[in-house]
């Protein structure tokens, strides 16, 4: 419930220092705005606000992606990324969040075929060696020795020769 | 979209397969987006309905084996949408959502597509027993025809772009649902913590939260997408699967070896109660019938079919019972129609 109006939920909650002791408030949307308004602060003034108390987050306050409009301290809220070009917009902070949830930050795994490069032929290999090696412990020698060709082809003209 | 194979046709996964005294299923999902879109957490309403257009035309138009059929979640009534996420067929987010959402499945709940979940898309495929590799591959081969029809988002860098950073990569999620009763009645879940921390597996409770769960059902699966190519994923996931397997294994035959008649006399007793009851709540059902679950795969109950085990596992949920009967009922009521149903089923085998 908000503090102010005692009337809507409260869904912001801040918490201000007043002579080293901190103040928790909780207050609507409205009455947020108000408060914001009468001391001078608009959202550019937040942004500079934060910029000024702790400088590393000026950058990603404003981060913002060119395409979906989505900025990072938007996406750390959500945890949700607005568009696959967010990856690029948001490189650097986002790698060190990659870093920690997944102990890595580049892909070595599979490439759409379509991709027609390097890569592409690469990660068809790996899927066909896969099948070649089913296809021996199974005994089937021939599919093995028709896959073991393939990749052969693959690897030396890639992914634009006729496979079939 | 007519869904009442739902109710008459069997499940694949519950027929059960290669090691299925312990790995009652594999399941593997891939995310992936289309390039040019936004993430379905923020596209608007029309975006999310042209996706919803383009990738139902784009599925329906595989040649996929099995064949698929395509169904708007949004526009199912709460219960289907209710049973579709007991089948496993979707998850909590895509039951719950609310924008205009599809799926596409076939008859042997071996393949669901979701559409307009988190991502455009998530693939998901699943079998009965340890049947990890297989059920990747035909993932992989579904996804490769999908990748000839639309543009998929891809960087060199980051590999395949989801809406949440945790799935990017590989986009792939394997897991395997594996049943660990002798685990948790020896006490040695530590252990099972223990490897699938070692191997950086999640791990969960199928039915409940956290770690303990009724039933003695447990999830594992990969943590990371990104780093490891799909192929390690995959192997990291089995070699757990694979010592999780031997641990329960020995588990129960060493609690059967040590007190084999208070052993069997829990298991007889917990198959007297099913038989006897006139009500039952879902979690206790999943307790018990665990239990039973485990003698027969011992072969301790040889006059038990183990499929009629994990049918009654899958069918005693509250969303299956009340389609089974066809209308919604409180619980005292589905209470009482789970009590007869088990009664029944275990009488006859």
């Amino acid at each position: 419930m908000c503090e102010e109006c005692r009337k809507e939920r409260a869904t912001w909650h801040i918490t201000t220092f007043i002579q080293g002791r901190p103040l928790q408030q909780h207050l609507c949307e409205e009455c947020y705005r108000k408060k914001e308004a009468a001391s001078g602060r608009s959202d550019g003034g937040f942004t500079s606000l934060i910029a000024a108390m702790v400088p590393e987050l000026k950058d990603l306050a404003q981060r913002q992606c060119p395409s979906c409009g989505l900025d990072y301290l938007e996406f750390r809220q959500s945890m949700r990324l607005g568009c696959p070009r967010d990856y690029e917009a948001f490189e650097k902070p986002l790698e060190e969040l990659l870093e920690r949830i997944h102990g890595a930050v580049r892909h070595i795994g599979k490439v759409p075929p379509t991709a027609g490069r390097q890569e592409a032929v690469r990660s068809r290999v790996r899927s066909l060696r896969r099948q070649q090696k089913k296809a021996i412990a199974e005994e089937n020698y021939e599919l093995a020795a028709d896959l073991r060709d393939r990749i052969k082809r693959l690897e030396q003209h890639g992914p634009d020769v006729p496979q079939e | 979209m007519d869904l009442t194979f739902l109710k008459s046709k069997s499940v694949e996964w519950l027929q059960g397969g290669p090691e299925g005294d312990v790995v009652v299923s594999s399941r593997v999902r891939l995310a992936r987006n289309i390039d040019g879109f936004p993430f379905v957490p923020r596209a608007t309403e029309r975006q999310r309905a042209r996706i919803e257009e383009l990738l139902h035309n784009v599925i329906l138009s595989l040649d996929t084996q099995p064949s698929l059929e395509y169904v708007r979640v949004d526009k199912l009534e709460p219960l289907l949408r209710e049973l579709l996420l007991e089948r496993r067929l979707i998850s909590t987010e895509h039951a719950e959502a609310d924008w205009v959402r599809g799926l596409a499945l076939d008859q042997a709940g071996q393949v669901s597509v979701m559409v307009n979940e988190d991502d455009h898309l998530r693939l998901q495929f699943m079998r009965g027993g340890f049947r990890l590799e297989e059920v990747y591959e035909r993932a992989d081969r579904f996804d490769d025809a999908l990748a000839e029809r639309i543009p998929l988002a891809f960087s060199d860098k980051y590999g395949y772009l989801t809406a949440c950073p945790t799935n990017v990569g590989t986009g792939l999620r394997a897991s395997l649902m594996m049943h660990l009763p002798g685990i948790v009645m020896a006490q040695e879940m530590d252990k099972v913590v223990e490897i699938a921390r070692a191997a950086k597996l999640a791990l969960r409770s199928v039915y409940g939260e956290g770690t303990h769960g009724a039933g003695d059902f447990y999830q594992v699966s990969n943590h990371v997408t990104l780093g490891p190519s799909e192929d390690e994923i995959i192997e990291s996931v089995m070699s757990a699967g694979r010592k999780l397997v031997e641990l329960e294994r020995n588990a129960r035959h060493s609690l059967y070896q040590s007190h084999p008649e208070e052993f069997q006399g829990r298991i007889r007793s917990a198959l007297r109660l099913l038989r006897s009851v006139s009500t039952i709540s879902s979690q206790e059902a999943l307790s018990f019938l665990s239990q039973v679950r485990m003698g027969v795969e011992m072969g301790l109950l040889p006059e038990t079919p183990r499929e009629t085990l994990n049918e009654l596992l899958l069918l005693t949920l509250p969303a299956h019972l009340q389609t089974m009967k066809g209308r919604l009922l409180d619980s005292s009521v589905r209470n009482e129609l789970r009590a007869s149903y088990v009664k029944g089923r275990l009488s006859t085998g």
